[in-house]
């Protein structure tokens, strides 16, 4: 006898699936370290930002990239969302078991799914402004943090992070034999630095904002 | 939930502390037990929400009140009995646990030699006790009764690095190339950091993710039928 549904089944998806998820991961990474990085030449001055925010658009690369990073987006959240307990049962279950079983990576995959989820409702809103608004220009930013956009902000720079770093972490433990006491460590300096970073950029916004909102 | 009052004295461990309880307390407590060594795995329970032997767990390392519970996943036998044995039995026969080979056994012939370094490689996958501590901490085994686990992981890194297994990696895959063996896992670590052999199973549980998404792309067998 053969069940019959095992011959529907195309048994090199799951292996797909993961290896899409993976590389969209990372690929989500390097951009946000790009993204990082252009954003802290506000530090430098408006003239800086506005100077590179101009030359990316010359080559249609912001506007590109921004439709480009909604599609890795959402093909990220369908691929690595597929093991996220979607059942009422099975959420009671991983919840039941993180909550008794005091492990601190169990509890960071939880924080790294309902990041995740909050992480497309952030990114929806921030590109909905930032694309309504085109081109990016330093005062604009500024002003729109600093009329109240910055407490949006702020709690968006410490999910993404978040998200991110256990996101990159949880990589390499499941694809590479590296000691993970050393990755841990790792984990934790990129996620506290990129938050102290962009923590940083978002106050030096909200200064040069200020000045043009009053 | 039961409660029971036991008087602790220096090098007092949940084994004997049970056995304590059922000879003085209660008569009808169900636990499992056999080696009292950490070697058979028979007494893996949840102690104060974490998997864990009773036999290497010293009453002394635990807070004053201590709660134990059964393994989750397996099936229940009563109190603090579980059956791994039937799980690990279907493991076994899913992963295909034994040397698959088209050589003739000649009982007569010297046994085929390997290095020492792979010897030992072997032996040191071989160590697990089948407790059932990584399967009871798992978060995608505690969601899906399909999944292999890292024990299951584990024995087919064990027969992949094996020289006398002629299965490849498109036969490995057909076992584990899916979300029920290697792509199941979600990486939470919890297998590899509360194993109580203390089995490198972090490293297995890439190896094996690494061989299967390899095979994935590697091209199709053609298949007579």
């Amino acid at each position: 006898m053969i069940e019959q549904w095992k011959l529907l089944k195309n048994p090199r998806l799951a292996a797909r699936f993961d290896l899409i998820g993976m590389v969209t991961g990372l690929m989500l990474v390097f951009f946000m370290f790009g993204h990082a990085m252009m954003l802290a030449t506000i530090v430098f001055g408006i003239e800086t930002m506005d100077g590179l925010s101009m030359w990316l658009e010359d080559l249609y690369l912001a506007q590109a990239g921004a439709v480009a990073i909604v599609f890795v987006v959402l093909i990220h959240f369908v691929t690595a969302g597929r093991k996220l307990p979607l059942r009422v049962n099975e959420q009671r279950m991983i919840w039941r078991l993180t909550r008794k079983l005091s492990h601190l990576d169990t509890w960071l995959w939880l924080v790294q799914a309902v990041t995740g989820m909050m992480i497309l409702l952030f990114v929806a809103v921030h590109l909905y402004f930032v694309l309504t608004t085109f081109p990016i220009e330093a005062v604009k930013s500024s002003t729109r943090v600093a009329s109240n956009f910055g407490y949006f902000y702020a709690p968006m720079i410490i999910v993404i992070w978040l998200h991110l770093g256990i996101g990159l972490y949880r990589i390499f433990v499941k694809w590479t034999p590296f000691n993970r006491k050393i990755l841990k460590v790792f984990k934790w300096l990129l996620i506290l630095g990129f938050i102290a970073d962009s923590l940083l950029v978002l106050k030096t916004f909200w200064a040069i904002g200020l000045q043009y909102v009053n | 939930m039961q409660e029971y009052r036991l008087e602790e004295y220096p090098g007092l461990n949940l084994y004997i502390a049970l056995n304590k309880i059922r000879e003085e307390q209660d008569s009808s407590l169900q636990f499992d037990f056999v080696c009292r060594a950490g070697i058979c795995g028979s007494c893996a329970m949840v102690i104060n929400g974490r998997p864990g032997l009773a036999c290497k767990t010293l009453v002394s390392t635990l807070s004053r009140t201590i709660t134990l519970t059964p393994l989750p996943v397996f099936k229940l036998v009563g109190d603090l009995s579980v059956d791994t044995g039937t799980w690990f039995r279907e493991m076994a026969e899913r992963a295909g646990s034994w040397v698959h080979t088209d050589k003739e056994f000649d009982p007569e012939a010297e046994e085929e030699r390997m290095s020492n370094e792979k010897a030992i490689e072997i032996f040191e996958l071989e160590r697990c006790i089948e407790c059932g501590c990584c399967i009871a901490s798992c978060g995608t085994a505690n969601m899906r009764e399909d999944f292999m686990g890292a024990a299951g992981l584990n024995r087919i890194a064990r027969f992949m690095i094996d020289p006398r297994d002629q299965r490849d990696g498109a036969d490995f895959f057909e076992v584990v190339g899916s979300d029920d063996g290697a792509f199941g896992c979600m990486g939470l670590m919890a297998c590899d950091d509360l194993c109580p052999k203390d089995l490198p199973l972090q490293a297995q549980l890439s190896r094996v993710r690494r061989a299967m998404a390899k095979a994935a792309f590697a091209p199709k067998k053609k298949v007579a039928f």
